[in-house]
C-alpha cells in the first residue's frame, strides 16, 4: 500500500529519486535515532558519566535489525510516543545493567532534532552535487551560444535582439546566487540538539556543554550555542531557500517549455525515441520534464509557508512545530532534489534549434531595432521627435502590413536626412546586442572563479541498506 | 500624502477603481458605523428600551458630516479601542444627555462586523453587474466566433482544432459559476450582528432578539440570533469566492497575452490608452492582461489571511477582526479592479482570424494525427497505427516533405487512404468533434439563467 506520491511504485519517480527517498526511509530514520543515542552514550562514558562497558554494549547492539519491529509498531499505537517504543525495543535486547544508561538526560526532541540535522546533510550533499552539475551545464551552454543572436522578448512581445548566451549568462548569475544562499544556510543549519527537556541541560549533571560538543563531534555536526526546540529559523531558512532555488529551476524550465511552443521552437528538452507525447494525439512532443520541475517548484512554494507557521512556538517546547517539519522537510527535500536531478537532465539534452532562432529574430528585426532607428534618427530630429515618429510609422507598417524601413524613409523629412543604407544598418540584428557577449563572459568568469572554490565530489551518492527487506541483515546506517 | 498604490492621487486608479475606493472611504467607513446606532437608538426607542426622544436625537445628529472629526482624530491617538472616538463625538453632539443612550448594550464589535457587511453587500452588487456585463461580452464572442477555427493547444504545444468561440464558451461557463456564487452567497452572508460582549446579548435587556432584528432590518441585513462574532466561515468563504473570481480573470487575461506573443499573434488587447514601451517605439503591449494577473495574485494571498481569521480563540479575538480589516478592503479592490479590467479587455478584444488560420495551418497534417489514427484503425488496430504514424512523424519532422505524399508512399497506409482523406487532411478546421453543439448547450443554460434572474442584485 504506497499511497503518497513519492511512494508510488509507479510514480514516484516523477517527485523524488530514490536516492534522497533513502535518505528519510523509514528505517533509515529510526536508526539514525539510535545512532544519535550512540553518540551521547560514548560521550557520556568518554567524560565518566556513564560506564563505558555499557556505551559499547548499547552502541554492539544499537541496529535496528537486531530490535523486534514488532514490539515497536504496537507500543507506537499504545503509547502515541514517537521515540519510547524504539528504546524500549532496544533495552530488551541489551542487559539490565546497559540499558538503563540509554537516553540518558536527553529529551526525545534532542534526538530527533539531531537525526533530522544528520538526514539534512545527506540533503546537502545531494544538493550540492547536482547544483555543481547544473552550474557546469549552464556555463557550457553560456559559452557555447555566446554569440548566437536571439530576439529579446518582454509583454510576451519581441523587444530587442539579444544573444542565447546572455540569456543562458542570466540563469547562470541566478544561481551563482543560489550557491551562496546554499552555503550560507548550511552554515546555520547543520547543528546539534543536546539540551534536555526545557533547554536548561539539567538532565546532563554539570558536563552539559561537553556532551553537546562531543556529540556533535562525533556526528560531524556544529555546535548550537543555545537550544533550538522552539527556534526554528534555520529550517525556515532551509525552507525558504529552497523555494528560491526551486523557483529558479522553475523559471529556467518555463521558459524552455515556452521557448519549445510550435510557433517559437527555439529550443527543446530532450526528447528520445518512444516518449510518448499524448495517449490520442501521435504527433505530440510535449516539455514534461519542463513542466514537471514547475510543479515540483510550486509544492515547495507552499512548504515555505508551512516553514513560516513552524516559526511559531509556544514555550520552551511546542511539538507542533517539529510534527509540521516532519511532513514539510521531508517533502521539500525530495521534491528539490527531484527538480535539480530533472533540470540536470533537461540541460544536458536540450536542443537549440538555431535556424528558428535566426529567423525568429529576422522576422521583426526592422521592428526591435527601432531603439537604435531611434537613437540614429534622434542625433538628428532629438530623440522625442525620432519616439513618435517611428511609433507613427511602427504603427503605420503594422496596419498596412508594410516594412518599417520603408514606410519610415517615405517620410520627407528622413529621407532628406538619412540615406537607406544608414537606416539598414541600424536594424540589423547583430549590430544590436549591445554588450551582450561581454555580460555573458563576465558571468562565465565569476562562474569559473566559483566552481574553482566549490568542494563538491561529484561521484558521491548516498545510499540506503535498510531500504528493501533484503538487505535488513547487511544493519547499519548508510550514508 | 497617500502612501498605498490603492490610493494614489497622481498615479491614480491602476490598482482600484474610483467606485470601489468610495465603499471603503474612511468617512463612509465611520458613516455606516453611525447608521448602526441609529438603526438601533431608533428600534430601542420603540421596544421603549430608551426614551423616544434620544431615538430621534441620536438617529438625526448620527451622520458623518456632524462630527468633529478633528477631536476624533486626537482621541484616536489617546484611544487603542477602534470605535469609542467616533461614539463620543457622536455622544458629545446629543442634545439634552441623550447621548448617553448611544450604543445602548452593543460591542464593539456588533458595529464594525455589521458596517463590514454592510460594505460587503455593495461590493457584491457591484461584482454581479460586472460578472453579468462581462458575460455578455463574452456571449457575443462566442456567437461570432463559433466557427472561427484555431488551434488548440496542451503543455503549450499544438494539439487539435478548436474555435476561438469555444474558448470563449468554456470563459463563460465560468463566469456563469461565479454569478450563481455570488448570489448563494449573498443569501448567507449579508447577516449583521448584535450579540454584545460574549455574545450572550446580556446588556441588551429581555428583549434583545426583537432589538437585534429590527436594527438588522432597518439596514437591510438579515439578522442571526446566534452570534458570529468568533465565527468566520462566511467572510472565509467571500474572501475564497473572490480569489477565485480575480483567478478566473487572471486565466483569461494570461491566455490572451499567451495568445498575443509576437509568433502566435492570434488575438491583440487593445485600448484607447497608448501602452508601449518608453524606449521600444514599436511595441505594443498587453498591459491591462497583465495588471490583472497581478491584481489576482495578492488576492489569492488575501484570500488565506482571511482564511486564518477562521482560527478564531474565545469568544471573541480581535485579531482575527483587525486582519479582516486589512484584507477585505484590499481584496474587495483588486478583485473588483481586475474584474473591471477584464470587462474592458474582452470588449475591445481584436481576434485576427488570419494568424489564426495560419497557426492552423502551421502543421496542418499533424494536428490531425488523432483524426488519422482513428482513419487507420479500423484496417490496421489502433496499437499498430499509432506506433506506424509516431516512426513517420519522426521522419517527416527531421525530413521535412509533405506528409500526404509520405503517407501515399507508405506501404500499408498508402493503400487505406482516399483522394477524400487527403483532403480532410489539408483541412483541420473540419476536426472540431461536437463542438458546435457544445457551443448551443452553454448558450442555452446561459440565456435561461440570465432571463431569470434580475439586472440588479437586490431588487
Amino acid at each position: 500500500m504506497q499511497s503518497h506520491i513519492t511512494d508510488s511504485r509507479f510514480f514516484r519517480s516523477g517527485y523524488a529519486t530514490d536516492e534522497v527517498r533513502s535518505i528519510f526511509c523509514d528505517l533509515h530514520r529510526m536508526q539514525r535515532w539510535m545512532d544519535v543515542e550512540v553518540a551521547l552514550a560514548q560521550t557520556q562514558a568518554k567524560l565518566g558519566i556513564i560506564p563505558q562497558a555499557a556505551a559499547d554494549e548499547l552502541a554492539r547492539l544499537g541496529q535496528l535489525h537486531l530490535l523486534n519491529q514488532e514490539v515497536i509498531l504496537e507500543k507506537l499505537q499504545t503509547t502515541s510516543h514517537s521515540l519510547m517504543p524504539l528504546l524500549f525495543a532496544w533495552q530488551q535486547v541489551v542487559s539490565e545493567s546497559s540499558g538503563r544508561y540509554l537516553h540518558f538526560g536527553a529529551t526525545t526532541q534532542d534526538i530527533q532534532d539531531t537525526a533530522q540535522s544528520l538526514e539534512l546533510k545527506d540533503v546537502f550533499l545531494i544538493v550540492e552535487r547536482d547544483f555543481a552539475a547544473i552550474i557546469h551545464k549552464l556555463m557550457k551552454l553560456a559559452g557555447d551560444y555566446r554569440s548566437l543572436v536571439t530576439v529579446g522578448r518582454t509583454h510576451g512581445q519581441h523587444a530587442l535582439p539579444t544573444t542565447m548566451g546572455l540569456k543562458f549568462a542570466v540563469w547562470l548569475d541566478e544561481m551563482l546566487r543560489n550557491g551562496e544562499r546554499i552555503q550560507e544556510c548550511r552554515k546555520r543549519l547543520l547543528v546539534c540538539q543536546m539540551f534536555g527537556g526545557v533547554g536548561t541541560m539539567a538532565g546532563f549533571g554539570e558536563h552539559g556543554q561537553e556532551i553537546l560538543a562531543g556529540v556533535a563531534d562525533r556526528l560531524g555536526l556544529g555546535k548550537a550555542r543555545v537550544a533550538w526546540h522552539a527556534s526554528r529559523d534555520r529550517l525556515t531558512e532551509f525552507i525558504a531557500v529552497s523555494g528560491i532555488l526551486a523557483g529558479t529551476l522553475a523559471n529556467i524550465a518555463n521558459e524552455i517549455s515556452q521557448l519549445s511552443r510550435d510557433e517559437i521552437h527555439e529550443m527543446e528538452e530532450p526528447f528520445h525515441s518512444g516518449k510518448l507525447g499524448s495517449s490520442t494525439m501521435p504527433h505530440k512532443r510535449n516539455p514534461e520534464l519542463c513542466e514537471q520541475v514547475v510543479v515540483l517548484a510550486r509544492l515547495i512554494k507552499s512548504n515555505a509557508m508551512l516553514g513560516f507557521d513552524g516559526l511559531i512556538n509556544e514555550h520552551e517546547r511546542d511539538y507542533r512545530a517539529v510534527r509540521l517539519e516532519w511532513v514539510s522537510i521531508v517533502d521539500t527535500s525530495m521534491f528539490l532534489c527531484k527538480a535539480l536531478d530533472l533540470m540536470k537532465s533537461i540541460l544536458s539534452g536540450l536542443i537549440i534549434y538555431e535556424r528558428r532562432v535566426a529567423q525568429n529574430v529576422a522576422s521583426t528585426a526592422e521592428l526591435t531595432s527601432s531603439e537604435s532607428l531611434m537613437f540614429l534618427l534622434g542625433s538628428k530630429l532629438g530623440n522625442q521627435k525620432a519616439h513618435s515618429l517611428i511609433y507613427e510609422s511602427a504603427m503605420k507598417a503594422h496596419e498596412a502590413d508594410k516594412s518599417l524601413i520603408e514606410v519610415l524613409f517615405a517620410d520627407e523629412t528622413v529621407s532628406s536626412l538619412f540615406d537607406l543604407d544608414a537606416l539598414m544598418r541600424a536594424v540589423h540584428p547583430e549590430n544590436n546586442i549591445g554588450q551582450a557577449v561581454v555580460l555573458t563572459e563576465s558571468v562565465m568568469n565569476s562562474a569559473s572563479k566559483w566552481v574553482s572554490r566549490m568542494d563538491v565530489n561529484e561521484a558521491k551518492t548516498v545510499t540506503c541498506s535498510l531500504c528493501e527487506s533484503g538487505k535488513q541483515e547487511n544493519g547499519g546506517a548508510a550514508g | 500624502m497617500p502612501a498605498h498604490p490603492i490610493d494614489f492621487l497622481i498615479q491614480s486608479h491602476i490598482y482600484s477603481t474610483p467606485e470601489l475606493l468610495e465603499i471603503f472611504d474612511e468617512k463612509n467607513r465611520f458613516d455606516r458605523w453611525l447608521q448602526f446606532e441609529a438603526a438601533l437608538a431608533l428600534s430601542q426607542a420603540e421596544l421603549g428600551i430608551i426614551p423616544e426622544k434620544a431615538g430621534v436625537e441620536i438617529s438625526k445628529k448620527a451622520r458623518v458630516e456632524f462630527l468633529d472629526l478633528a477631536r476624533v482624530a486626537q482621541a484616536y491617538t489617546l484611544n487603542r479601542n477602534s470605535l469609542i472616538p467616533v461614539i463620543d463625538g457622536l455622544r458629545s453632539i446629543c442634545a439634552e444627555g441623550y447621548g448617553e443612550y448611544v450604543h445602548f448594550g452593543a460591542t464593539t464589535q456588533d458595529v464594525l462586523d455589521t458596517a463590514q457587511i454592510l460594505e460587503i453587500k455593495e461590493v457584491l452588487a457591484i461584482f454581479y453587474r460586472d460578472l453579468r456585463s462581462m458575460e455578455a461580452v463574452l456571449i457575443g464572442h462566442v456567437q461570432q466566433h463559433k466557427h472561427t477555427p484555431m488551434i488548440g493547444r496542451t503543455h503549450g504545444q499544438q494539439a487539435l482544432p478548436i474555435t476561438f468561440g469555444f474558448k470563449a464558451g468554456i470563459w463563460l461557463g465560468e463566469v456563469r459559476r461565479h454569478i450563481e456564487r455570488i448570489k448563494s452567497l449573498a443569501e448567507r452572508v449579508l447577516v449583521g450582528q448584535l450579540s454584545g460582549a460574549v455574545g450572550s446579548m446580556a446588556a441588551l435587556g429581555p428583549e434583545a432578539e426583537k432589538v437585534a432584528s429590527r436594527t438588522m432590518s432597518r439596514l437591510g441585513l438579515g439578522s442571526s440570533t446566534l452570534p458570529w462574532h468568533n465565527s468566520r466561515d462566511n467572510i472565509a468563504e467571500m474572501g475564497a469566492c473572490f480569489a477565485m473570481i480575480a483567478t478566473t480573470c487572471e486565466k483569461i487575461a494570461t491566455e490572451i497575452f499567451q495568445l498575443s506573443k509576437t509568433e502566435i499573434a492570434e488575438v491583440q488587447e487593445s485600448s484607447s490608452q497608448k501602452a508601449g514601451s518608453s524606449t521600444m517605439p514599436h511595441k505594443q503591449n498587453p498591459v491591462l492582461c497583465q495588471r490583472i494577473a497581478v491584481l489576482a495574485l495578492h488576492a489569492r494571498s488575501l484570500s488565506t489571511v482571511i482564511m486564518e481569521s477562521m482560527l478564531h480563540e474565545h469568544e471573541r479575538d480581535v485579531r482575527s477582526l483587525w486582519s479582516e480589516w486589512l484584507a477585505v478592503p484590499q481584496i474587495s479592490i483588486y478583485t473588483g479592479t481586475a474584474l473591471y479590467y477584464m470587462c474592458n479587455v474582452l470588449q475591445h478584444l481584436r481576434i485576427n482570424h488570419e494568424n489564426m488560420k495560419r497557426n492552423l495551418n502551421l502543421q496542418k497534417e499533424m494536428v490531425l494525427s488523432e483524426w488519422l489514427q482513428f482513419r487507420l484503425a479500423p484496417s490496421m488496430g489502433r496499437q499498430e497505427a499509432q506506433k506506424r504514424l509516431k516512426e513517420i512523424f519522426q521522419l517527416h519532422r527531421k525530413n521535412g516533405g509533405m506528409l500526404d505524399t509520405i503517407l501515399a508512399a507508405d506501404q500499408e497506409i498508402g493503400k487505406i487512404l482516399g483522394r477524400e482523406d487527403y483532403e480532410m487532411l489539408n483541412s483541420p478546421e473540419k476536426y472540431v468533434g461536437r463542438i458546435s453543439e457544445i457551443i448551443d448547450t452553454v448558450m442555452e443554460q446561459v440565456t435561461s439563467s440570465r432571463k431569470n434572474e434580475p439586472e440588479e442584485l437586490y431588487s
